[in-house]
């Protein structure tokens, strides 16, 4: 009789051997990080993470084109350098990073999530950042501070799709304080052991692994504390579409198609969409007592 | 003639099935193969029905073109099936309360399901058989539904698209009106 007694997760499929390799070209890519921990603890994932190649030409940036393969092609035009990240509003220290200080200031470390977009497709990536809420304890918020702005990069000469009229320019989003102190959410410099392709959000892109993906906003240069609830790029555009919530949630349908089901990157039949995204544990308590449905 | 008219316009079928097949080989269908597949089946369902309703215009030149409008709309049944049947495995893996609960709520998959439902009975009656049984003016009669179809088929492909991409079924719908145009100009 052959008793098989395999452990359900193989190392491989946390962290596959290029990519830790690849992690080391990371570091002394970006000269200054001492060390980036590999994820562990709660931020890292029993599932096989979406190959590098899909992640980065499979993408919704519409700064860089409409179709899923532009942003990739166009990806040549973008250079992310100079950068500026601006953090202020209700703070009493506020400041500016450059391209080399967002790489250094915070200590970096992986983390595999994740990421549902809201089109039912998901993926599963390991982001290298630092939390969010080093950012802005950084800046010693003021008590006035209620939610989050953020805003990507305003330059149709960096970004051609910017010269598209259709939309207001620059992407916008926004987050509860308490959403943007959450420990799961981070500000990515980098994935796959790498610097952030320009497609992906380069050089600097929010991830929030528990709602829709267009939450994630790519490019950020600003990053504000505020007293009213920000207005967001698609809440402005099909406000009764996108809500600024956006949670991931099955029981909350997209008016046009269901989202209790999604399409990981890879496979070929769907598979059940997780309540907040599979991270429930660690936000439900966010959401305590709010009708999701209004609050969509 | 008529045998060989019907033989090319069967392998016109080959044009976009070898274009994918080339595609997916050489160049791979992207991350969401599945989706570009589903799509691809889709935009040609919508192809092959324009092109089956550009040959009643074209019959005042070329009578003898007549027998492709047939295989031109099995054509367009065939890839919508596939098109409905990728959808249905795929998508909803033959869960039928989600397909009936989508139909219901989703309107372009309601739009989309009309549409195949009404291309139904023209597949059938589309023999020789068939014309005889009903008479001809009855079965011309009933093959007017590819005019309520081709509208439905351009408002599903309108439905489901991001607004910014309309482009493309807005181009399909403008042929489409041509060619409607084009039937009263003749009757006027």
């Amino acid at each position: 009789m052959l008793i098989q007694n395999r452990p359900s997760l193989r190392p491989s499929e946390v962290t596959p051997r290029h990519l830790w390799l690849d992690r080391r070209r990371f570091l002394s890519l970006a000269a200054g990080v001492a060390f980036v921990p590999a994820s562990g603890g709660p931020f890292a994932l029993g599932e096989p993470q979406t190959s590098r190649k899909d992640a980065t030409s499979y993408n919704n940036f519409l700064e860089l084109g409409e179709s899923k393969e532009a942003p990739s092609a166009n990806a040549d035009a973008f250079n992310p350098r100079p950068w500026t990240l601006e953090v202020g509003g209700e703070v009493e220290k506020p400041f500016t990073l450059d391209f080399d200080a967002l790489q250094k200031i915070f200590p970096l470390e992986e983390r595999v999530y994740r990421l549902r977009c809201v089109e039912a497709w998901s993926m599963v990536i390991p982001w290298i950042g630092f939390p969010l809420s080093a950012l802005l304890k950084r800046a010693n918020p003021t008590s006035r501070g209620k939610y989050v702005e953020f805003l990507s990069l305003h330059d149709p000469k960096r970004l051609p799709g910017q010269r598209n009229p259709l939309y207001s320019w620059p992407y916008r989003e926004g987050l509860r304080l308490d959403e943007a102190m959450n420990p799961l959410t981070i500000m990515a410099v980098g994935m796959y052991g790498d610097i952030l392709p320009a497609q992906n959000g380069a050089p600097v892109r929010l991830v929030v692994p528990w709602k829709y993906g267009f939450k994630s906003i790519k490019s950020v240069v600003s990053v504000r504390l505020v007293e009213a609830q920000p207005k967001t790029t698609w809440g402005m555009m099909q406000p009764s579409e996108y809500g600024f919530y956006s949670n991931v949630n099955p029981t909350v349908d997209h008016p046009r198609w269901s989202q209790k089901k999604e399409r990981r990157i890879g496979d070929i039949l769907k598979r059940d969409t997780l309540m907040y995204n599979g991270y429930a544990d660690q936000v439900a308590h966010l959401y305590a007592g709010m009708d999701l449905r209004k609050n969509y | 003639m008529s045998v060989s008219l019907r033989k090319a316009a069967w392998s016109l079928a080959l044009l976009p099935l070898g274009w994918l097949g080339v595609k997916a080989w050489w160049f791979g269908l992207g991350a969401n193969p599945i989706e570009a597949i589903i799509r691809f089946q889709g935009d040609w369902a919508l192809r092959f029905l324009l092109l089956t309703l550009c040959v009643t215009p074209l019959l005042r030149w070329y009578p003898t073109l007549a027998p492709a409008r047939r295989t031109l709309g099995l054509l367009c049944f065939f890839f919508a099936l596939s098109h409905l049947l990728l959808y249905l495995g795929l998508e909803q893996s033959f869960d039928w309360g989600e397909l009936w609960k989508d139909i219901v709520k989703r309107r372009y998959i309601t739009v989309g399901m009309l549409a195949f439902l009404l291309l139904i009975p023209l597949a059938v009656t589309s023999t020789n058989r068939w014309v005889k049984r009903l008479g001809f003016l009855a079965w011309k009669r009933l093959h007017r539904l590819v005019w309520p179809i081709a509208f439905l088929a351009c408002l599903h492909f309108a439905m489901m698209i991001k607004f910014y991409a309309y482009a493309e079924p807005l181009l399909y719908t403008g042929f489409f009106l041509v060619l409607l145009g084009l039937r009263f100009h003749r009757k006027a």
